[in-house]
């Protein structure tokens, strides 16, 4: 449900994004003549019976899958244990090239496919496992099987993970204190042009793109930060990957804060971020 | 002897009417015809108390059992249990760590060992002089109904049951109803009103069962059995007290005492409980901005940790 609101919050295309997406939607047949162009930014989400070539694309002549027809948009994928893992795995690579060479024997074709990915899940087959009101029933086993559909190498590729508490009625219906979609883009707004400007000469458009070199540049933290990192890299085990990820992560809460250097606060919370493979995947 | 079977156990089958057959067993209303042991089975003259919970057990559970299985080994008692996930297998091998005797009652044959995960366990009991006792012939399945049916057995060839942590309407209320039917001694630990992990428990001690606290109040139930005193720093419940006192001192994370508050803060909101970061926010009515520094440098200096759900305190270096 929070995942399906998400589109209300992404930030505007830029025209240059428009037209790259336009161009994948366009080889896939997806255009009508009433609408010749992409104007927002995609937001996919295939149900998790989708076979891998309609995923990650294929075909004779291949086709963009899911993967690239999300460019510059989202990929969602509900019910993450529900995808066969061999489906999953094949997202590794796209997730980290931000491209995906299809081979075929006459030909190979290659997609762009820089797409936000968020996938969400149940902490158990019967989904009451850890919940406040109501036991779980499932077996340590079952709770392990259905974790384990979700391979190390995949949630390391995931830099904000969240697990999320079950919501009361009375909170569904009371209208308090609560910041609107309008307003939250209006952030993510602020934030993605602060990125714009300061990304204009290097022909990318946000933090995730950041390359290496980049990355040592934007991403600066005081002595009193890179001891923490240091700390929480001990002590919590987590992966080189993790480094420039949660790195990144750290830049794009300082820029949502409107702060010109990484904070103490911001990286903390990106580390935070990491969490699943700690609490589950871990024991 | 015993016969060997085709897997190589060697398995004994006692008829009920042999002399060999446990005397207690007899007693209870309707006592399996036949029973199929491997191991040592001097051990059913034995004083045997059950140690039973449910699968899904707390971290504070798994605590309570490692103490209570450790201290009545050491009071020289049997134990028994079920061989089942969560606080059967903790009572299992607690035992076998402490050096004691632990009788394993099946609700499937011996060669198919359910769950698959505990076969090393299963070897390590007989390897150990420890018993495995099944009603049912080796070739036979696991089946839920069959393990609801050896609860029987579990608690009749011990004197008493003892139940760590039972949610409501779990097969280990099952084992304390039919304990309370055969006239044996249920002995349950208290639990926090709502806390899910204890309905069960709490429901026992409203119909009658035994609250008991320490090993001590469980011996002395027993006119034959004398109590023996245990050294000292076998208690983990008061080590763990002390130290949880003493940890918040030691936290010194912030640059002044204004910020090393704030730590000390939030370390004892959380405490014994579970939150989730919204949670400690309101609780500490630190913003959700600055939260993560706190939470992020308790962590990784070992005073917090996440667990399923949120964080959760350590109370003593485990």
């Amino acid at each position: 449900m929070l995942a399906r609101r998400l589109p209300s919050i992404l930030p505007n295309i830029q025209f240059e994004e428009a037209l790259e997406v336009t161009k994948i939607h366009s080889v896939a047949g997806t255009l009508s003549a009433k609408n010749p162009m992409v104007l927002n930014r995609p937001f996919r989400s295939p149900h998790h019976t989708i076979t891998p070539a309609s995923l990650i694309g294929g075909g004779k002549m291949p086709k963009p899958g899911e993967i690239s027809l999300a460019h510059f948009g989202v990929l969602f994928l509900d019910e993450l244990p529900e995808f066969k893992k061999s489906t999953l795995e094949l997202l590794r690579g796209p997730l980290e090239d931000r491209i995906v060479t299809i081979s075929r024997s006459n030909l190979a074709i290659t997609y762009p496919c820089n797409f936000m990915f968020i996938a969400s899940m149940n902490p158990c087959p019967c989904g009451y496992y850890n919940c406040k009101e109501k036991e779980c029933n499932c077996t340590t086993d079952q709770i392990k099987k259905y974790i384990n559909k979700i391979s190390g190498p995949l949630l390391d590729r995931i830099d904000i993970q969240i697990e999320v508490q079950s919501v009361e009625y009375k909170k569904l219906n009371s209208s308090k204190n609560i910041e609107t979609s309008e307003q939250i883009r209006k952030r993510v707004n602020e934030a993605r042009k602060i990125q714009l400007k300061r990304y204009e000469k290097y022909n990318i458009f946000s933090n995730s793109e950041l390359t290496p070199q980049l990355i040592e540049e934007h991403c600066k933290i005081d002595n009193k930060s890179k001891k923490i990192l240091e700390l929480a890299f001990e002590k919590l085990g987590l992966s080189a990957r993790a480094y420039s990820r949660i790195l990144k992560v750290a830049r794009t809460i300082a820029d949502l804060s409107n702060s010109r250097n990484i904070e103490v606060n911001h990286l903390a919370e990106a580390i935070q971020y990491r969490s699943l493979d700690r609490k589950y995947w871990g024991s | 002897m015993g016969k060997l079977n085709k897997v190589g156990k060697k398995i004994e089958t006692i008829k009920l009417g042999e002399e060999k057959y446990p005397e207690k067993l007899i007693k209870i209303r309707n006592p399996p015809k036949q029973i199929y042991c491997e191991g040592n089975i001097d051990l059913l003259k034995e004083n045997i108390i059950a140690i039973v919970g449910s699968r899904n057990y707390t971290k504070n559970g798994k605590k309570l059992a490692e103490k209570f299985t450790k201290e009545l080994v050491e009071q020289g008692l049997v134990i028994a249990s079920g061989l089942a996930h969560g606080i059967d297998t903790i009572a299992h091998k607690t035992t076998l760590e402490n050096r004691g005797k632990t009788i394993a009652i099946l609700g499937n044959g011996f060669n198919n060992i359910f769950p698959k995960e505990n076969t090393e366990l299963y070897n390590r009991i007989i390897a150990e002089g420890g018993l495995i006792i099944s009603e049912y012939p080796p070739e036979v399945k696991a089946e839920s109904i069959y393990f609801i049916k050896r609860n029987r057995i579990v608690s009749g060839i011990s004197i008493g049951v003892l139940v760590i942590e039972a949610a409501y309407r779990s097969g280990t209320s099952i084992t304390a109803r039919l304990a309370e039917e055969q006239g044996k001694k249920v002995f349950v630990l208290p639990h926090e009103i709502g806390d899910i992990h204890g309905v069960g428990t709490n429901n026992l001690i409203k119909k009658g069962a035994i609250l008991v606290t320490s090993t001590k109040e469980i011996i002395d139930q027993f006119s034959y059995l004398k109590y023996k005193k245990i050294p000292k720093d076998s208690n983990i419940i008061s080590k763990g007290q002390e130290k949880n006192v003493s940890r918040v001192k030691d936290i010194n994370l912030g640059k002044d005492d204004k910020e090393n508050n704030k730590y000390k803060k939030v370390y004892e909101i959380i405490e014994r409980n579970v939150l989730d970061v919204n949670e400690i926010c309101t609780k500490t009515e630190i913003s959700l901005n600055e939260i993560n520094k706190y939470l992020l440098l308790l962590e990784v200096n070992g005073f917090i940790k996440k667990v399923a759900g949120g964080y959760t305190c350590i109370l003593d270096k485990e």
